[in-house]
């Protein structure tokens, strides 16, 4: 799972390279665009994903001491906080639409730049829902794992001795955990001010 | 503070490599782990690390030699 997940640091990687060239490129237009995300909606995620990263740490270590019922409990937590992650980013991506910030539509207008800025101001919105699309992508596929995990679970698979599905599907969460850590700030939090 | 000044982007990068350090170590379980699978994560952050120097490092020496394209 560990090689598995550096081939998703390339994944990931490279659209995080393009993003940094692009904003190096575009500073005060990438800077306005971040403005207009809700970093208060990006926040509580960060906060549930990382609640959800301790319950699935939770969900390991029953397995170590062989709880099934606990394994159970701390894996439907853990699927839970994703699901809440899942329809914040919903909410998100629904007020992008009514404020016509999707990228390559007639009506595109981010608020504060000349027309000839507009276009910059698309790229950053191509890579958030390019970025945040493949992360939320990914939080989909982890529910599913979740799920498995759970049916597996109460099946009475899992034992102190056998429990390693849980165990590397915990790798898979934390890791797209942490990309998220890396995704808030870039994203959310150019140029912002306390307080602003 | 303006966009150009690095102690606004250090600070929030600092923040989430920190964080990251925290799940890595600890949630998933690195510092307990064998030094080969050490290796491998810091392989694939060196890997990144590279892919951001050097590109970011051809975008800023652009136009240096006066010649079109580099």
């Amino acid at each position: 799972m560990w090689l598995f997940l550096i081939t998703e640091i390339m994944f990931f990687g490279g659209m995080f390279a393009c993003y940094t060239v692009y904003r190096r490129g575009y500073p005060e237009v990438f800077a306005v665009a971040s403005s207009s995300l809700n970093a208060v909606l990006g926040a509580i995620n960060t906060g549930v994903l990382l609640l959800s990263s301790f319950t699935m740490v939770m969900a390991v270590r029953a397995g170590q001491l062989g709880q099934r019922n606990m394994i159970i409990l701390f894996l439907i937590l853990t699927l839970l906080f994703g699901g809440i992650f899942l329809g914040v980013k919903a909410i998100e991506w629904t007020e992008k639409f009514e404020e016509h910030h999707i990228p390559g539509q007639a009506a595109f207008h981010l608020e504060g730049l000349p027309p000839d800025q507009q276009g910059h101001a698309q790229l950053f919105f191509s890579l958030y829902f390019a970025m945040t699309g493949l992360h939320a992508l990914h939080m989909v596929i982890g529910v599913g794992i979740l799920s498995f995990l759970i049916w597996q679970a109460r099946k009475g698979t899992y034992s102190a001795t056998y429990f390693t599905p849980v165990d590397v599907a915990g790798l898979y969460w934390h890791f797209v955990d942490v990309i998220w850590i890396f995704l808030f700030p870039l994203l959310y939090l150019i140029d912002r001010h306390l307080g602003k | 503070m303006s966009i150009s000044a690095p102690s606004a982007w250090v600070a929030a990068l600092g923040i989430a490599t920190v964080k990251m350090l925290l799940v890595s170590l600890f949630f998933m379980h690195l510092r307990h782990s064998n030094q080969l699978t050490k290796l491998v994560v810091l392989g694939g952050l060196l890997w990144l690390g590279i892919l951001l120097v050097l590109t970011l490092s051809d975008f800023a020496t652009r136009g240096w030699t006066g010649v079109p394209g580099k």
